[in-house]
């Protein structure tokens, strides 16, 4: 299983988003992908999961294309991701949103992240924390391939941060290609082995976490030319 | 029962199938303002079937309840993806698409001594066969309910189906059901047959009992009614529909001296409700409490 | 080709109704970024008031306009208080149930006031039609197309030349940045809602005029219309809706001519459900 996401450009009203970005991750591995706001790491997972169309480049999963299919047929192939607000479904209970119209039974996922309990509750009545665990579940719950996190421990606590860094390390299936967007580098190098850093919308770094604090580009990118230098 | 209370219960029942169409698409997160089209549709096409061709009541209304769920389908193909202004400004558009072309619609033939069939702004008479079966009317309005409380049944089971949960994940989500793999293309063009369909049944239903339909049955106002009927009663439950239209119908229209104010109290009665209740009186977390609340006491 | 010119003019000076009515709903779209369904029936308030005036008045014109846009601006203040800054906090969608409410309160209240469905609404019939070349120019439309670029001039001018237009412009831009600045978003709301009502009274004016008459139906010919103009012109953008308006104009009449009565309304209508269809992904299609 691989997931390689060839020159691929996104423009949005004329603005370049991602230009001609390529990245390959293999099946087992996890990458972290890290930059500043505005860097094109939200737009690299929408165009991933179909809900972006890219205006050149293509993105397979073990050499089948995913490019121009709908994000539905995306997620059927094996794709799934959680956004870095939490979209549940508020309005349906706990249990009904980890199945989220799949034929499959929601409390060994429920009991996963620790929400069984609350599996009767409607989605709204759950606590930040809460909702981005149950976020979890629901796109743990399909078996994906290929599985694209937006930032999981966005707006949390250490302690809720820790909750989930723990959790992905002991849910996700070993065989799993895990893509984690996030700005917390302690959480990066605790779950990635390999950090790809953007910056307006180009890959300007891949490697492991380590030699990240070395590298010039990435130092100019967060810091500012004057300063890195 | 009096004969006032009897046309009273067809009217409520009639209607209460258009506010239910409207219903499920709200569910969708589309609202119709097109759900009087499929109404007609359903009650020209019923007519065509038994006044025309001869068919009996029955089989002729199912048919125009058929042929408005294809039409539904058919609406589906530009109208799934919209969502919105845009699809609101679409079903409008829709609707008075019908009106105007049902205007210019001439489709008449021979039966007996006289001519029957669509007849432009004329509109469509003699469609008889309630009558000519014998079925007196206190009959039909206890079919009419009878044909209601089965549909409900089965709008109920649906929403609790798998496809209920879908339908309402598209309402609330469209791009996060995708996500997690939802055909959300074929459960859109689904709800938009299935509404279709039962706004069409109410049409045949009306048509016979009328003996006449004509272009100006697809007055927006009719489309309109359906939704505030579906908003008061509350998105929570199927029965949320019923309870607005026998709220509307069958209350404030009893009361004789409201006659000509109906509109203006209903309407203000929709407004004030959507300030304190944006999703109507039953909606999803009373729906949800009222369960867990029966659920406790059985145990 | 005599046909296809008559029928070009007659349409412009029809559209410049249509565009008026196109702004009133970008104006209130733009800013508030919800639809104000109940827009063609607060202007059917103000026509039934200008009717009921010009009945009780015989030959006082100005009276009569002057009455026409302050029913519109009534009924435009009702919608606006309950409607809008009531449901601020709901959903935009709210806003939209809420306004097809209005809208039948407000068609139930002209036809309960008035004594036939059916009303008179006086017109300067003294003024003549003028001939150029082959082409007749109609004194009522005449009348619409002239009303309505004064009206547009004035709209356009107090938009993009005074200090209130550009607040107006920076909150439909974007609220979040104009909160920022210091606006209060929700009084140019306001203040943008009432505007648009005096628009849509000032065409309910001309509409009426060319008509001799109204119907409760008009509330929803000219939400139709309305809505027609701002889609076509592409949802918020106000040159947009001048052009749309224009464009809706030329379609009907050149329907009108080519095929007869019967087309005019269905082309319209067809054009409206087109716009919808084959634009599904633009920003008004999901922005509700």
């Amino acid at each position: 299983m691989r997931l390689s996401v060839e020159g691929v450009s996104v423009r949005f009203a004329g603005i370049s988003a991602l230009s001609s970005l390529s990245l390959a991750v293999a099946a087992g591995e996890r990458l972290g992908v890290v930059g500043p706001n505005g860097a094109g790491k939200t737009t690299l997972l929408n165009v991933v999961t179909g809900l972006v169309r890219p205006v050149a480049g293509a993105i397979r999963l073990d050499g089948h294309t995913l490019t121009g299919l709908p994000p539905d047929a995306v997620a059927r192939a094996g794709v799934a991701r959680t956004f870095q607000t939490p979209r549940l479904f508020s309005r349906l209970t706990v249990a009904q949103n980890v199945r989220a119209g799949r034929p499959l039974d929601a409390e060994p996922w429920l009991r996963l992240v620790g929400l069984l309990p609350r599996r009767g509750d409607l989605a709204a009545a759950l606590t930040p924390g809460e909702a981005r665990r149950l976020e979890l579940a629901r796109a743990l719950a399909g078996s994906p391939h290929v599985l694209l996190l937006d930032e999981p421990c966005g707006g949390l606590g250490p302690t809720e941060t820790e909750d989930i860094a723990a959790l992905l390390d002991r849910a996700v299936a070993p065989a799993t290609i895990m893509v984690v967007v996030e700005h917390k580098l302690r959480v990066i190098s605790r779950l990635c082995a390999r950090v790809a850093v953007l910056h307006l919308g180009e890959k300007i770094f891949d490697g492991p976490p380590t030699a990240l604090r070395a590298d010039r580009r990435v130092l100019e990118a967060y810091l500012g030319k004057s300063r890195a230098s | 029962m009096s004969d006032y209370f009897v046309s009273l219960l067809i009217r409520i029942g009639i209607e209460a199938f258009v506010a239910l169409s409207a219903y499920l698409l709200l569910l969708m997160g589309r609202m119709s303002f097109g759900q009087q089209g499929f109404f007609v549709i359903g009650a020209y096409a019923a007519g065509l079937a038994t006044a025309l061709y001869g068919m009996p009541l029955l089989p002729g209304v199912a048919l125009g309840a058929l042929v408005a769920a294809l039409g539904g389908a058919l609406f589906a193909g530009p109208m799934a993806a919209p969502r919105g202004l845009a699809f609101a400004a679409g079903s409008l558009a829709f609707g008075e698409l019908v009106r105007v072309a049902l205007l210019d619609l001439y489709f008449q033939g021979q039966v007996g001594p006289d001519l029957i069939g669509p007849a432009g702004p004329d509109g469509f008479r003699g469609i008889r066969a309630l009558f000519t079966s014998g079925v007196s009317v206190t009959t039909y309005a206890v079919g009419i309910w009878l044909a209601l409380g089965v549909t409900l049944l089965a709008t109920a089971f649906f929403l609790r189906s798998r496809w209920g949960e879908a339908l309402r994940m598209i309402g609330e989500d469209e791009e996060a059901a995708a996500t997690v793999g939802l055909p959300v293309r074929r459960v859109k063009v689904s709800a938009l047959a299935g509404a279709g369909g039962l706004a069409g049944l109410g049409g045949g239903l009306f048509a016979h009992y009328a003996t006449y339909v004509e272009p100006g049955h697809a007055d927006v106002m009719l489309g309109v009614h359906s939704l505030a009927y579906a908003f008061i009663g509350g998105l929570g439950t199927p029965l949320g529909p019923i309870i607005g239209v026998a709220l509307d119908i069958g209350f404030l229209e009893s009361f004789r001296f409201l006659a000509g104010y109906r509109m203006i109290i209903f309407g203000g009665l929709v407004m004030g409700l959507l300030i304190v209740r944006p999703r109507g009186l039953l909606d999803e977390v009373a729906v949800h409490r009222l369960s867990r609340f029966l659920m406790r006491g059985r145990r | 080709m005599v046909d296809f010119l008559q029928a070009l003019v007659d349409g412009v000076m029809l559209g410049a109704t249509y565009s008026l009515l196109g702004l009133g709903f970008t104006l209130i779209f733009g800013v508030l970024r919800r639809l104000n369904l109940a827009f063609g029936p607060t202007i059917l308030v103000g026509i039934y008031a200008g009717s009921h005036l010009s009945l009780a008045w015989p030959g006082a014109l100005v009276p009569v306009v002057a009455v026409t846009v302050a029913g519109a601006l009534l009924a435009g203040v009702y919608v606006e208080r309950f409607s809008f800054r009531a449901l601020a906090r709901q959903a935009p969608v709210v806003s939209m149930i809420s306004t097809f409410a209005v809208w039948m309160q407000l068609q139930e209240l002209v036809s309960l006031l008035s004594p036939s469905r059916t009303m008179p609404y006086p017109s300067p019939v003294w003024l003549p039609a003028v001939a150029v070349g082959p082409i007749l120019l109609r004194s009522d439309g005449l009348l619409m197309w002239s009303g309505a670029t004064l009206i547009m001039l004035a709209l356009f001018a107090l938009l993009y030349r005074t200090r209130f237009g550009t607040t107006i412009r920076a909150v439909a831009d974007s609220s979040e940045a104009a909160t920022l600045m210091g606006v209060n978003v929700a009084m140019v709301g306001a203040a943008a809602f009432l505007v648009a009502s005096a628009v849509g009274g000032l065409a309910g004016v001309l509409i009426a005029q060319s008509h001799q008459q109204v119907t409760p139906y008009f509330g929803l010919w000219a939400t139709v219309k309305g809505m027609t103009a701002m889609l076509l012109g592409g949802a918020g953008s106000l040159p947009g809706a001048v052009v749309g308006g224009l464009a809706l104009g030329v379609v009907e009449t050149q329907t009108l001519w080519h095929f007869g009565g019967q087309w005019r309304d269905l082309v319209s209508y067809a054009l409206l459900f087109l716009v919808v269809a084959l634009s599904p992904r633009t920003r008004w299609g999901s922005g509700l």
